[in-house]
């Protein structure tokens, strides 16, 4: 709770940090995404919770093009909705309706992961992961050139 | 000049700061590992204990969630911020979410379990780190082209209350635990689901 109102009051978002930078070069939301990093570094060093490597990681797999290409997908799709999934939970907590139905579109896509194999497991991408991920991009491309000028450029060559 | 820097930033610094030390010390005392705090996963940790998917090591209801949802409502009540609004392409924001939960799920984590993975030593995450990036690069150009989810409306009081009053119910639902004959509510008994602090604490 107290982090929902801290998040609330500072508008911390992970995707609109890296955005910001890079679009706007601002680099406000920036500063609280590195110290989240460093302060759970620190922590996990304190607390013995650091243990560097690649294998047998808690909760992950070493398929590194799934890795990236799964990150992919949900970088695309938080920019395109307009923030990272913790972001859409605290606009539903003040009242953002479309935020709410990102969080309710997210609850559907988590049982249609588990119950379609496209979510991961330890052992690896699950049997429909890649391909889940690849009709994903494509999606989101659609999306992102029919609601954006360049469909309009599209409709005007046509013509 | 450095001293400006960090007093315009405070606020922010300090809200990372203690999400991050919130996230260890959670798995510290009980969260699953790298895990501390992940939306990704403790959303579908609650889809499962609704029984929308039966893998059996990932259903409970998270109470982060819960009190992040209940934590912001609280601060934009306080701050009058609260501002019940809707209509700004909610067909696809909700295709957007399927489809955020889905890649992150591939890789395993949402873009804060990313950092926390990170911060606990795990390598592949600089995989998904890169390629969070990579996606939000290519968002930034259709941004940059033009692409807008359009104009959201005020609308009734109501609207904005739906989700706490969810929120609410998912509460009642970890704290009673009823047993309904479908055998829902579901909750893990081994695995990650099964991993987890003090409801309590966990919502505060």
């Amino acid at each position: 709770m107290v982090i929902g109102f801290l998040a609330q009051r500072t508008r911390f978002c992970t995707v609109a940090a890296v955005r910001d930078v890079i679009l706007i070069k601002d680099t406000y939301l920036f500063t609280g995404v590195v110290s989240l990093l460093l302060a759970a570094l620190i922590s996990n060093l304190i607390l013995e919770q650091f243990h560097p490597g690649f294998q047998s990681q808690p909760i992950a797999h070493t398929n590194q093009l799934w890795n990236f290409g799964g990150m992919v997908l949900a970088g695309l799709a938080f920019t395109l909705a307009g923030g990272c999934p913790g972001r859409q939970l605290f606009l539903s907590g003040e009242g953002d309706a479309d935020a709410a139905i990102f969080v309710l579109g997210m609850i559907v896509g988590a049982g249609f992961a588990h119950n379609f194999a496209t979510a991961s497991s330890p052992k690896g991408p699950g049997l429909w992961g890649p391909a889940s991920v690849i009709v994903g991009l494509i999606i989101c491309f659609i999306i992102g050139f029919s609601m954006s000028d360049l469909g309009k450029k599209i409709v005007e060559v046509k013509r | 000049m450095l001293k400006e820097f960090f007093c315009s930033r405070k606020n922010i610094i300090f809200t990372g700061i203690f999400i991050g030390v919130s996230a260890a010390f959670l798995q510290k005392l009980g969260n699953p590992a790298n895990m501390g705090i992940c939306v990704a996963c403790m959303v579908r940790d609650i889809a499962g204990a609704l029984g929308l998917h039966r893998a059996e090591v990932v259903q409970y209801i998270r109470p982060e969630i819960i009190g992040f949802v209940l934590g912001s409502l609280m601060a934009a009540l306080i701050f009058k911020e609260f501002k019940p609004r809707a209509g700004s392409s909610p067909l696809i924001r909700f295709v957007l979410g399927f489809l955020a939960m889905v890649g992150a799920l591939v890789f395993l984590g949402c873009p804060w379990r990313t950092l926390l993975r990170l911060a606990g030593g795990d390598g592949n995450a600089l995989f998904g780190l890169v390629g969070l990036v990579v996606g939000i690069w290519i968002g930034i150009f259709f941004i940059k082209s033009g692409y807008n989810l359009g104009r959201n409306q005020k609308t009734y009081p109501i609207v904005g209350w739906i989700v706490p009053v969810i929120m609410v119910g998912l509460f009642l639902l970890l704290v009673f635990r009823p047993q309904l004959p479908s055998g829902a509510v579901f909750f893990s008994s081994k695995g990650p689901g099964a991993q987890h602090m003090l409801p309590s604490l966990s919502l505060c």
